[in-house]
């Protein structure tokens, strides 16, 4: 009774039990174990276990293992494969147990057998899946993340390890991954976070930098999908993560070079402006020029003939008087034709020429020309040894006559007028100083520009013509200025055109 | 050359110009001749020989250098000095490259225009 109860039992059980005896023959097989072998039961009865199945082990010393364990506590559990007679390879997982007699007798062994085939294929399936998985994360640089917000859980793949460059065999929380985050960049993933919150999106995308234990500074985005609970409640987010920096980079290198490009066009939209409205200058100029040359031609022939019939006249009061308004009609004339000629040589495309040239001498003749009030106390502190400069002797005067002038009438109630030239490298540094009034800051960035002026005589291409002259010999022209002491020009020129 | 009695052609359109030009070189010593054009200037060395043409760059019917070319051909001898108030790189290479004697930018000294005539005058 007890025998039979037994034996229903085990014929409802889904596992192979089999029992043989000591000489290996089969003493009992449930129907499970007939199923799974393919065979009959009562023809089985009697015959050897190897007539169901030759085992393979999976490692060389499982065998050794279950002789061992039966014989130390009659029992052993593991995995094999069976090679069943004619119906193919199983894996098995298995308890085998020592069968006694009341007497305490080894009379046989029980087997069960559970066939987990199935379970290992689906097993091995998963581990091939994760290994692809984890090498396209690895090959694309992409890491994946699930970040449980109800259970304040982070779990990250392999890859995302990588990406912060953290160790994977220690885990990470939320907030750990926060600290690694900018300072800058935290409230803009808070601020994520509480919109979706608000708004229920269903994508979570942010960009943030990081600082990478070994390559600094990083840029992230971070993509993902966003889970709700029934109330609406934000509790997951799954997405993944990737190094944008090298896009970062070119992002802003672009930026940076679209801001280059536009401040270049502005400043070529600006130097075109100047151009055009300079090219219309330049003809105007040279009509006016022309215009009123004619007529200053017709007064200088017209004063020295008066000149020449007033000499021939006597002595009196009136011919001392004529002959001072003459002087003046003169003077007065030149500085009209300085005028004229500044127009013109600022309109006009310079021609260089480049002679030998004697610097002292070409300063004390530009003096000389403009004939220095009484009440300007002027000094020339230029070596007489001082190399020769290769320059256009005509023009340099130009320019030292300009500086001059400037300085002279900065000085209306008279001061020290010093001009000095010291050599730097390849270089020549001529100072033009004077003590007069001084240029207010806010004139200064406009001084060089032409039809800049702050004068009631004068057109403003003086400094701007001077300027045009220095540039084209590759030198330079700079002040410095204080308001009711002084001003220094500064020229710097190459000894020899470069 | 004998420079007092020489006598010169001045060819402008300014006839302010022309007159205290006559004035100033007449006083001088020098026989002297107006042409307001070019056509007019072309028609008077026709039947005259000049020593000097004093030309404006600026003429109503013609450039001063087309006329200075024409000139070179009906006048070889005759010494040509250009006097512009339109003072640029353009007028004066052309004026040289096309032979003239001198290039005078007004307005010039009356001293120097003496002098100017007088120096290639005696060059001849």
């Amino acid at each position: 009774m007890n025998y039979r109860l037994q034996d229903d039992t085990l014929d409802h059980i889904m596992d192979a039990v089999i029992a043989i005896d000591n000489g290996s023959n089969i003493t009992y097989l449930n129907h499970a174990a007939a199923k799974q072998y393919n065979v009959d039961v009562n023809n089985i009865l009697g015959s050897k276990l190897t007539d169901l199945y030759e085992i393979t082990w999976l490692r060389p010393e499982d065998e050794q293992n279950l002789r061992g364990s039966l014989e130390k506590i009659g029992y052993w559990h593991g995995e094999s494969i069976h090679r069943r007679r004619g119906s193919g390879e199983i894996h098995v997982e298995s308890t085998v147990t020592v069968l006694k007699s009341t007497s305490g007798q080894k009379i046989g062994l029980l087997t069960i057998h559970r066939d987990i085939t199935r379970c290992k294929l689906v097993e091995e399936e998963l581990r091939k899946s994760e290994t692809r998985l984890s090498m396209i994360q690895r090959a694309a640089g992409i890491g994946a993340w699930d970040w449980n917000i109800a259970e304040d859980t982070v779990v990250w793949s392999p890859e995302t390890y990588v990406i912060y460059g953290l160790d994977p065999n220690i885990p990470v929380s939320h907030e750990q991954v926060m600290s690694l985050v900018h300072p800058e960049d935290r409230s803009r993933i808070t601020d994520l976070q509480n919109e979706l919150q608000m708004r229920h999106a269903k994508i979570w995308k942010v960009e943030y930098r990081i600082d990478h234990p070994s390559l600094g500074m990083r840029w992230l985005l971070s993509w993902g999908k966003v889970v709700y609970n029934s109330e609406g409640d934000l509790i997951r987010i799954i997405g993944v993560s990737f190094d944008i920096t090298e896009r970062k980079n070119v992002e802003d290198s672009l930026k940076n070079r679209i801001e280059d490009l536009q401040t270049l066009v502005d400043e070529r939209t600006e130097q075109l402006r100047d151009a055009e409205r300079l090219a219309v200058i330049g003809e105007t100029a040279g009509m006016v020029g022309h215009d009123m040359r004619n007529p200053l031609q017709s007064i200088v022939i017209a004063v020295y003939l008066a000149e020449e019939d007033l000499s021939s006249l006597p002595d009196c009061k009136a011919k001392t008087n004529l002959k001072q308004f003459l002087e003046t009609i003169d003077e007065q004339v030149k500085y009209i034709n300085k005028i004229v000629s500044d127009l013109q040589d600022y309109a006009e495309p310079l021609v260089l020429r480049s002679e030998e040239t004697d610097l002292k001498q070409t300063i004390n003749d530009s003096i000389r020309a403009i004939a220095l009030p009484e009440y300007i106390q002027s000094s020339v502190l230029i070596e007489d040894n001082f190399p020769k400069m290769t320059i256009d002797p005509f023009l340099i005067k130009r320019v030292f006559i300009n500086l001059i002038t400037n300085a002279v009438q900065a000085m209306p109630k008279g001061g020290k007028l010093t001009i000095s030239a010291s050599r730097k490298n390849g270089d020549v540094l001529v100072n033009v100083e004077d003590t007069g009034v001084g240029i207010p800051d806010e004139h200064k960035p406009h001084i060089f520009k032409p039809l800049f002026t702050t004068k009631s005589k004068g057109q403003g291409f003086g400094l701007a013509a001077s300027r045009r002259i220095v540039e084209s010999y590759n030198g330079s022209i700079t002040v410095e200025s204080e308001v009711g002491k002084g001003t220094k020009f500064t020229i710097n020129l190459p000894l020899v055109k470069r | 050359m004998q420079v007092n009695g020489s006598r010169i052609l001045i060819v402008d359109d300014d006839k302010i110009i022309l007159s205290i030009l006559t004035k100033f070189l007449q006083k001088a010593g020098y026989q002297t001749d107006v042409a307001e054009t070019s056509r007019e200037a072309l028609e008077k060395v026709k039947n005259q020989y000049y020593d000097v043409a004093i030309m404006d760059i600026k003429l109503p019917d013609m450039e001063g250098t087309d006329l200075l070319l024409i000139m070179n051909r009906t006048s070889p001898r005759t010494t040509k000095i250009m006097m512009t108030g339109f003072a640029s790189k353009e007028n004066r290479d052309r004026s040289i490259n096309r032979g003239a004697d001198a290039y005078l930018i007004k307005p010039i000294a009356p001293q120097q225009l003496l002098s100017t005539i007088k120096e290639k005058l005696s060059a001849k």
